[in-house]
């Protein structure tokens, strides 16, 4: 059984070397269950371990790219494809599912709007998410330094611990990408699943919380949930100092803009279009 | 809070009444120590202004998602308005009262007076917080970039003219409590002044922003229409502005009543611009 998913995981790791395709993600998640079921049928005392190949690989060049590859640190940012996105808010379940967040609580999601009129009538999708930007308003208006930039990666990110919820990084944030749960329940009313009883522990209620590009997952060299999830690859995610990743190379080949670029933000997300 | 799924215009929906209540006590409380400090009122109008800042605070640590963590919010004075706010206020609180304690006779043995130059060295740090509590609340509102009604650099005046206002309309209202004849004359004028002055400023930021963007235009256009419509012009316009001024140029013998209505168009006044908050909208190019 051990021997059996250590292969897969080599095969997983390397597949994905190769080919890149997000399914074989998938399967890797796919293992990491497997392991789960596993241990679970394990009896007391014992621990089904093993390190899983893809993953050694993915943190390694996660590594490889903080050291920088010219010098610089990276600064992760994302490139979305209008072209692609089908408005299939797969991301904006996908990032559910990975990050727990409360009811009517989207940390990603997919705006949709309609134009013209029958028979030219067509619908527009602009998947919106925190921008991390380089210069963001939230960060000087929170008056306790909760919110943060870190400086290693350019994330910004929210010291939970720290937050009185005073809402001003909300109302400062000119995507509306910031939220703040008034309570912590569930789906379901106060009683949670043992799914989010899990998964809450992420956030506190009555503090502001938002997109983290999956920093957990960016920090063990996964990509986040959102762009491992895109079926039509219209999420890309990459370093932008590095020119020779394919975001920045999406950036330099096609027509793009920034997210109200005129406010002076920097945002670490393009829309290519 | 629901967040939609479309790209329309939305306002902000973080800060309503409380923070609305809070902006109001503080902005009277800051407006009325500079009046008492500036034209010799009883020192219970010190005292007062200090309990209507602490109020505030107190409205304003209900409105908090974690009251007891609100210490923090001292960290930042160096970027964040809030934290400026914040630090004025206890600075406030601390020197004014050390500043106003000598005038009442339980605390006379005090070894400084109001007069004295460390009294006066205490009434002009008071006095400079008491402008920034009447001030800070323009600037936190003004930190916005994506909200145009309050992203202009009038936000900041208008507040302190507002606090100004409202102080002078408690200043009416506590009249019969005090106030000789002559020193309420004075008052009449203030007050008439002051109406003017922030109906002045509210038009040219309204107009200003009549010929603005979409959001901008969105936001004017909310006061002129539906029940928040009512609430601007009834409220803040007509109570607020119209009916003290008629008052207090005509009718001298019902001042109560027009520091009564001062009041409500002040706190008003705070509610309207937050919920004027119109995000501009997300676009396609």
């Amino acid at each position: 059984m051990l021997q059996d998913l250590a292969t897969i995981r080599k095969l997983a790791g390397k597949l994905r070397e190769r080919s890149g395709i997000p399914v074989v993600e998938s399967c890797a998640r796919w293992c990491e269950t497997y392991t789960q079921v596993a241990q679970w049928s394990l009896g007391e005392g014992e621990r089904f371990e093993f390190m899983p190949a893809q993953e050694e690989t993915a943190m390694e060049t996660n590594k490889k790219t903080v050291a920088g590859k010219n010098g610089r640190p990276p600064r992760w940012g994302m490139v979305i494809d209008l072209k692609r996105c089908i408005g299939c808010q797969s991301c904006t379940i996908a990032c559910k599912v990975e990050n727990g967040t409360p009811p009517g609580i989207f940390w990603m999601r997919v705006l949709e709007k309609e134009e013209g009129k029958y028979p030219l009538a067509r619908k527009l999708f602009l998947p919106v998410r925190c921008n991390h930007c380089s210069d963001p308003p939230c960060v000087p208006v929170c008056p306790t330094g909760a919110s943060y930039k870190r400086e290693k990666d350019n994330l910004v990110l929210i010291n939970q611990d720290k937050c009185i919820g005073c809402r001003a990084c909300i109302v400062a944030c000119p995507y509306q990408v910031r939220f703040l749960a008034e309570d912590s329940n569930g789906y379901y009313g106060e009683e949670l699943t043992p799914y989010e009883a899990k998964s809450y522990q992420k956030w506190q209620p009555r503090t502001v919380q938002k997109c983290t590009f999956c920093v957990d997952r960016i920090d063990g060299g996964l990509e986040p949930a959102c762009v491992q999830t895109c079926p039509t690859r219209a999420l890309v995610f990459g370093d932008l100092n590095d020119p020779e990743s394919e975001l920045s190379k999406l950036v330099r080949e096609r027509s793009h803009f920034q997210p109200r670029a005129e406010l002076g933000t920097d945002p670490s997300l393009y829309y290519v279009t | 809070m629901m967040h939609e799924f479309n790209m329309e215009l939305s306002s902000q929906e973080e800060w309503s009444w409380l923070v609305a209540i809070d902006l109001f006590l503080g902005g009277l409380g800051g407006g009325l120590f500079l009046l008492f400090q500036n034209l010799d009122l009883p020192p219970v109008t010190g005292l007062l202004s200090l309990g209507l800042v602490i109020l505030g605070g107190l409205v304003l640590l209900a409105e908090l998602g974690h009251p007891l963590r609100a210490w923090r919010a001292l960290a930042r004075p160096q970027t964040s308005w809030i934290s400026r706010g914040m630090i004025s206020v206890f600075v406030f609180i601390i020197a004014g009262l050390l500043y106003i304690a000598p005038s009442f006779s339980v605390f006379s043995w005090l070894p400084w007076s109001p007069t004295s130059s460390g009294g006066r060295a205490l009434g002009v740090v008071a006095g400079i917080c008491a402008f920034l509590v009447t001030l800070y609340p323009g600037f936190v509102l003004s930190a916005s970039p994506s909200i145009p009604f309050w992203n202009s650099p009038l936000l900041p005046v208008l507040f302190f003219s507002q606090s100004l206002l409202g102080a002078s309309g408690l200043v009416l209202l506590l009249s019969p409590f005090g106030f000789d004849g002559q020193a309420l004359q004075g008052f009449f004028s203030l007050a008439a002044l002051l109406i003017v002055a922030n109906f002045i400023l509210m038009t040219i930021h309204l107009w200003t922003l009549k010929r603005s963007g979409l959001a901008a235009r969105e936001a004017v256009s909310l006061f002129n229409r539906g029940s928040f419509g009512w609430t601007f012009r009834a409220g803040v316009v007509l109570i607020g502005m119209i009916l003290p001024f008629i008052v207090v140029v005509w009718v001298p013998s019902a001042v109560v009543l027009a520091g009564a209505f001062i009041l409500v168009g002040s706190l008003l006044f705070r509610y309207c611009v937050l919920k004027a908050g119109v995000y501009v909208p997300f676009a396609l190019i």
